[in-house]
């Protein structure tokens, strides 16, 4: 009988994925069981893959946190500009407009600086020592308080005070975000604030002075510590201060001699507005040779100035003064400017002797005129007429003699002496002798002094068509020229009224500054600033070119962390591999058998392949838990503990992603590494793979 | 009545083989001659003798078919006959040749993880692996279940006397009692986390390394075993009880296999082999053939015929 043969088939899913299951836990278990070989390499794996994950760490913290620290920095944010080459002055529409010109920029701060003294406070050992040795000596306290006044005034701190306002990036940088105007709060440097002895919340005292010509004279301000600045730190430079902008423009006004009625510090003596005069009467003789020829019309129009022949018989008569002889023998011309300058005000700049000495006409004389203007006197309507006649060391003094015996005028010196005084031409004696309060404005009233009640009540007994008056006019009122030319300077604007030293005094411009600094959002928007202001041909001053040189550091730290991520990789790679190449080596004989028992050769590569793959994912274990163990130590803060007191604290932040990539790559690095090796192991024979190529 | 016993083919049948083997680094060749027919019949225990260097490893890897014969053309035959796991009395018959010719590594690699044992020289167990994993290593590649997987591994562990707790001799009674039907038993000696059977192959002496890798070798019942010096690494006696029960395991009559032993020792050969395969170096070049195969005398009147043994040709 012949055997019983069939066919041998094979089954195409011959058991297949079992065995896959079957070489997988192979793997596993010579990485768990072989574990005195596995760890080396788990250990290598990790820590190539330590290094990029730690690199990566510190851009996202350190370099991110210099970075951040670098862009929004006070010193690389700010941008110093000058008006000096053709930009406007900054006023604060200029520092509005070029605030919304430039994008991101958060703050403009006007350059301003002044100097003032601080006046230390005396110290407590000094008090008690004082008040000790007074009490011994049998001395009060106030002189005991006179003497620490006197060390103070002789211990008096300079400050060179700078600008500033709330958000400054400059003093923010030191936790001082706020300061006030109206409580007068101040920042100063450690040194000044050690030597006034005032701690923040403290109030000091700080003197002020201004000088005008050959006066000079001070006040004392109360101030509030707002904050300190570090010694060596910028900003913090010796003697130095910071104030609100506000109060450095009343310093500024302060420093100029005028008034600062916040403060109410009165307007420096002898800090009078100037009397500015529209027009002028010019008198002369009738008469070929005394009246204005043509040349002295040609001379006056030279002079900007237009001629007209007064018809007004109040003016020609300047309101009664001159007798009817000068209604006859004289010629009155109203001298004004032909342009007018501005609104207000178009004063003759030129004096009255200047014109008289350029005329023809002989004996011509000008008096300074100014239009009346009404106001209330004791309530009552006046119109108000300014008579100051000249000197006859003016204008030879002529015009004297067709003053009427009663007129009621003002000398040149009692103008300038007292300008708020009055006298009435047309007052009956029941008026009384006053005090008159003159409504300069409706808010300000003055009493105006008066020449002696019986000169007046002897002059006012011989009734005159003078005095009389006119019948439906406002009563009349006559006071210095200077004052009528004041009080139309006030209805114009142009001065203010100081109750205090009772005076007129300019009105404060405003401030324009030639220098400013300007903080942009960030160093990134500091080039387009700087683009802007010189285009509008302001002198700029930035640390662009050192942002320039950051921004090249940033992409040359970038590609250098793709380089040293991509050569530390590829030395993964390779120093994987060859560490697996080994380890095959060493499994020959084992691959060996296990080919000989019918394992295929993709069971042989999907071992070895599976086996790296595994280290590699312990070995991306390792690595993150390493690595989150390291950056926990370079962030923590080990100055207290001696021997590690020596470690800077390090910001060291990783993100998810990056830990993904890393583990990634350790995988990546694992696998591709053992790709080489797998294929090698797969492909030897099996027979040569247990006796090493010998054969017999 | 009409016999329903089938006739045995021969496991194993070989003529005309001339394999060369070409060491490049060396620039040096071998080549092993089989010019006449070898067929192995069902539980021969074959050995292969010879001096050193006349080709019996190089042999043994064709035999074994972990090389391809390198001149295909010359090869007459190459044939094997495994029985069918789903039949009592068919074989697969399987020309090895010809999957050689079309390179089917699938077939070959699949025919020597079922059919084919290996205990070399060198051992190699998966050091990795423990002694009861190793042993259980082609049962998995086979794909057998894990009861009967632990079943096998325990009857082995028994039968090469592996199954001691470290430091004592344990007889285990326990799952023998299980084989013959007994209801319940104790939990093995072998189970214990400090027997042998849990330890790793490198704390092994090496007649325990040798007794594994024979074990490892038979576990799946394949039809071929090759043994490779089994003296190397034990003494006479060792070898000789390691061999006899090999031989009981895999050449007794329920078994339909064979057993190559490549050997130096012309004792242990006589003793255990029922056939001789005598190679020698050829003259005048570097090569090896085989020079004589002998048949030594019948089996022991005691050894039970199995039901697919049947002379062949009858």
């Amino acid at each position: 009988m012949s055997p019983n043969l069939v066919a041998y088939t094979q089954s195409e899913n011959d058991g297949a994925m079992k065995r896959l299951s079957l070489y997988s836990g192979l793997a596993l278990k010579d990485v768990l069981r072989l574990w005195s070989a596995t760890q080396i390499q788990i250990v290598i794996i990790s820590g190539i893959c330590l290094p990029i994950l730690i690199l990566l760490g510190l851009k996202n913290g350190h370099v991110a946190d210099l970075r951040e620290e670098l862009a929004t920095s006070p010193t690389g944010r700010q941008v110093l500009f000058w008006s000096a080459q053709g930009g406007d002055l900054l006023s604060d529409s200029v520092l509005e407009n070029i605030k919304g010109s430039i994008e991101n920029t958060d703050l403009i701060i006007p350059e301003s600086q002044r100097l003032v003294f601080g006046i230390p406070k005396p110290s407590a050992t000094a008090e008690q020592n004082l008040t000790g040795s007074n009490e011994s000596s049998g001395q009060d306290e106030s002189s005991g308080q006179g003497e620490s006044s006197a060390q103070g005034e002789q211990n008096k701190v300079a400050i060179t005070l700078y600008s500033t306002l709330p958000g400054d990036p400059l003093l923010g940088q030191f936790g001082i975000e706020t300061i006030d105007a109206k409580t007068r709060e101040m920042v100063l440097s450690r040194s000044v604030a050690d030597s006034l002895s005032v701690k923040p919340g403290d109030s000091f005292e700080v003197e002020i002075s201004r000088r005008l010509g050959s006066d000079q004279e001070s006040h004392r301000l109360s101030f509030v510590l707002k904050g300190i600045l570090p010694a060596n730190e910028q900003g913090g430079g010796q003697g130095s201060g910071y104030a609100h902008l506000d109060v450095m423009q009343l310093l500024e006004r302060y420093g100029t001699g005028s008034a600062v009625d916040e403060w109410a510090l009165p307007a420096m003596q002898g800090r009078t507005a100037v009397d500015l005069y529209e027009s002028m009467l010019l008198f002369c003789f009738r008469g070929p040779h005394s009246d204005l020829s043509k040349n002295d019309r040609e001379f006056l129009k030279s002079r900007g100035l237009t001629v007209r022949e007064v018809e007004d018989p109040n003016v020609r008569s300047l309101f009664g003064a001159l007798n009817e002889n000068a209604q006859n023998e004289l010629v009155v011309y109203m001298l004004e400017r032909i342009d007018r300058e501005q609104e207000g005000q178009t004063p003759i700049r030129d004096s009255p002797q200047l014109i008289v000495r350029n005329t023809e006409a002989e004996d011509d004389l000008i008096v300074r005129w100014c239009p009346p203007v009404k106001r209330k006197i004791n309530g009552q309507e006046h119109l108000l007429v300014g008579l100051t006649l000249p000197t006859k060391r003016e204008t030879g003094g002529w015009l004297n003699t067709f003053l009427r015996e009663d007129a009621k005028r003002f000398t040149y010196e009692e103008s300038v002496s007292d300008p708020f005084a009055l006298v009435f031409p047309h007052e009956r004696p029941e008026r009384g002798e006053g005090p008159f309060s003159l409504a300069i404005s409706s808010q300000i009233s003055v009493v105006l002094t008066t020449p002696d009640s019986g000169e007046q009540q002897q002059q006012d007994a011989a009734p005159s068509a003078a005095a009389a008056g006119p019948p439906d006019s406002l009563p009349v009122a006559i006071v210095p020229v200077n004052l009528l030319a004041y009080l139309h300077q006030l209805d114009a604007g142009l001065v203010q009224f100081d109750p205090a030293g009772k005076r007129f005094v300019e009105i404060p411009s405003e401030l324009d500054y030639t220098k400013a600094r300007l903080y942009t959002h960030t160093i990134d928007d500091v080039p387009q600033a700087v683009d802007w202001l010189a285009s509008q041909e302001f002198a700029v001053l930035s640390e662009s070119s050192r942002i320039a040189e950051i921004h090249e550091q940033d992409r040359s730290l970038q590609t250098l962390v793709f380089v040293v991520a991509f050569g530390v990789f590829a030395f993964g790679v390779v120093t994987v591999f060859s560490v697996l190449v080994d380890s095959t080596d060493r499994k020959k004989g084992t691959i060996g058998i296990l080919r000989v028992m019918g394992i295929s050769r993709i069971g042989v590569f999907t071992m070895v392949l599976f086996r790296a793959f595994v280290i590699g994912l312990l070995a991306a274990g390792l690595c993150v838990c390493v690595g989150y163990g390291l950056a926990a130590f370079l962030r923590a803060d080990t100055s207290q503990l001696g021997l590690l007191a020596w470690k800077p604290v390090i910001s060291v932040v990783l993100s998810p992603t990056d830990i993904s990539l890393i583990a990634l790559g350790a995988l990546l690095c694992a696998s591709l590494g053992a790709v080489w090796p797998a294929l090698r192991a797969s492909a030897l024979d099996p027979f040569d793979a247990i006796t090493e190529g010998q054969f017999g | 009545m009409q016999s329903t016993e089938s006739v045995t083919p021969p496991i194993l049948r070989l003529e005309g083989l001339r394999h060369r083997l070409v060491d490049k680094a060396k620039c040096e060749h071998f080549t092993v001659y089989v010019e006449r027919c070898l067929e192995f019949m069902s539980q021969d225990f074959i050995g292969l003798l010879g001096p050193s260097g006349c080709g019996k490893t190089t042999l043994l890897t064709v035999l074994g078919l972990l090389r391809s014969p390198a001149d295909l053309q010359d090869l007459k035959t190459f044939e094997l006959n495994v029985p069918d796991e789903n039949s009592a009395d068919a074989w697969h018959n399987i020309d090895v040749r010809q999957a050689w010719q079309k390179r089917q590594f699938r077939l070959i690699d699949k025919l020597r993880r079922q059919h084919f044992g290996f205990a070399l020289q060198s051992g190699e167990l998966v050091s990795s692996l423990t002694v009861r994993e190793n042993i259980a290593m082609p049962l998995h590649l086979n794909g057998w279940k894990r009861p009967a997987i632990d079943k096998r591994v325990h009857q082995l562990l028994q039968q090469f006397r592996l199954n001691r707790i470290r430091g004592e001799q344990v007889h285990d009674d326990a799952l023998d009692g299980q084989l013959a039907g007994s209801p319940t038993s104790p939990e093995p000696a072998g189970n214990k986390p400090n027997a042998l059977a849990n330890s790793r192959v490198n704390r092994l002496s090496g007649g325990e390394y040798q007794r594994v890798t024979l074990a490892r070798a038979i576990s799946h019942r394949p039809s071929v075993v090759f043994v490779d010096e089994p003296t190397s690494a034990l003494n006479r006696e060792l070898a000789h009880d390691a061999l006899s029960e090999l031989r009981e395991l895999q050449c007794n009559r329920a078994r339909a296999g064979i057993t190559f032993m490549i050997t130096h020792d012309e004792e242990l050969a006589r003793e255990f082999c029922n056939v001789i395969v005598r190679m020698a170096p050829r003259r005048n070049e570097p090569a090896g053939e085989v020079v004589e195969v002998v048949r030594l005398s019948e089996l022991e009147p005691d050894v039970a015929e199995p039901s697919r043994v049947h002379a062949v040709g009858e």
